[in-house]
């Protein structure tokens, strides 16, 4: 099954963060990497710009075009800051591997659906 | 009640979880093993009042569950125009290991009954959730019981169930067992489902019953599965310890005369029963330590 794994945490405490602490946050990933490609597959991933660098598409009116408003969707403290694109056997491999990934994290594991037209 | 209706419920009161356990294992499809089983229990109480009660009503139960859950996969071929792939798959499955031969053997069965509980106590189901999917797939009850002991409507427990099996489903939760290393976790969370019905029971109910012990009943039922299966940890032993202690005096616990809650220094405890209790004070002496006992009571107050 594919998972999109989402993750969330707060900003400000990647910006606050001393070089050792942002190499500890690089080797969970690497960590995670590692795993993924030993007991599943890698299909993708990247890390996000801040979510105020973010362009949000409200829904038309009918027969209008979309207005673009600054920034995300909606405010929290956690903002998602990156994701990644597994392929994995089960949830429960998915987790296991996920554990992996930095502690402070809020991390969403979102199943995938085939959509056949 | 005659004898062949009595031998229809006792077969479901034993048989349904571990029946169910090994047609999902077998078949993967949580909603075709249900239903199949489901209905071949409604067939031996059409049948076996006629027939007679088979030697082995267990395996009698298996073998048309699994004739329902064929017809039902050929059916879905057919409409899929796909049945020569069905075909290998069940040949497949039957090459690599098919049901085992007596279902009536707890021990072969052991593995299938705990991934059923695990799958439906698995953490990324709410407790709520857990507790009304454990009641109808391991214990078996009907959805209407299920509301009624949860005090709930029909439908609301028939949704959150539909739902629950979706999400296992879509989310790809596995019919699996986690590695030693996560069992004990798993199990735990096993206890808290069933402290979460077990306590559920005890709420206060609009009506002259002050609690309902079918639901505590019920609670207990599935924590001893559990523990016969998945062996017993601090938790679960201790759980299941003041579970059965408690449970032991629930006809005690209302007067019969003016409906009123007895409290325990009056209770009389001619009417406990102690037969129920006999085990878990020699539980209590195996304990090997205070401290572990200590921390499982930490757990329940978390």
């Amino acid at each position: 099954m594919k998972y999109l794994v989402l993750m969330y945490g707060e900003e400000s405490r990647w910006e606050r963060a001393t070089a050792q602490e942002r190499e500890t946050v690089m080797q969970a990933h690497n960590a995670f990497d590692a795993a993924v490609r030993e007991g599943a597959r890698m299909l993708g991933g990247e890390a996000l710009a801040e979510a105020a660098s973010s362009s949000t598409l409200r829904p038309a009116a009918a027969g209008g075009s979309r207005q673009v408003t600054d920034g995300p969707y909606a405010e929290a403290v956690e903002q998602l800051g990156g994701f990644y694109l597994v392929e994995a056997p089960d949830l429960d491999e998915m987790i296991a591997l996920c554990q992996r990934l930095p502690d402070y994290y809020t991390i969403e594991i979102r199943p995938t659906v085939n959509v056949d037209l | 009640m005659t004898g062949e209706q009595d031998a229809v419920s006792r077969a479901w009161r034993e048989h349904w979880g571990r029946l169910l356990a090994l047609l999902v294992s077998r078949y993967r499809r949580l909603d075709l093993a249900e239903d199949a089983l489901g209905d071949a229990f409604e067939r031996a109480a059409a049948r076996w009042p006629a027939d007679g009660v088979p030697d082995n009503p267990a395996g009698w139960l298996l073998t048309t569950s699994r004739r329902r859950v064929l017809d039902r996969l050929r059916a879905e071929a057919v409409a899929a125009r796909k049945e020569p792939l069905i075909v290998t798959d069940a040949a497949i499955a039957e090459a690599t290991g098919g049901p085992r031969a007596d279902p009536g053997d707890d021990s072969s069965l052991a593995d299938e009954r705990l991934r059923l509980v695990l799958l439906c106590c698995h953490p990324a189901l709410s407790v709520e959730s857990s507790s009304v999917l454990a009641l109808r797939l391991v214990i078996g009850l009907p959805v209407p019981d299920i509301a009624r002991l949860f005090l709930s409507q029909d439908a609301a427990v028939a949704a959150r169930v539909t739902r629950a099996k979706r999400k296992i489903a879509s989310a790809g939760m596995p019919f699996g067992l986690p590695g030693p290393d996560r069992l004990a976790e798993r199990v735990d969370r096993v206890a808290d489902v069933a402290y979460l019905a077990f306590t559920a029971g005890y709420v206060p109910a609009p009506g002259p019953e002050l609690f309902r012990a079918a639901l505590a009943g019920e609670a207990v039922r599935l924590l001893t599965v559990t523990r016969e299966v998945a062996g017993g940890s601090p938790l679960v032993d201790a759980q299941l310890a003041l579970m059965l202690l408690q449970h032991a005096r629930r006809d005690a616990r209302q007067d019969p005369a003016s409906g009123e809650l007895v409290l325990l220094p009056d209770q009389d405890r001619s009417r406990w029963h102690h037969d129920e209790i006999a085990p878990p004070r020699c539980w209590r002496r195996c304990c090997p330590t205070r401290r572990r006992v200590r921390r499982a009571g930490d757990s329940w107050r978390r």
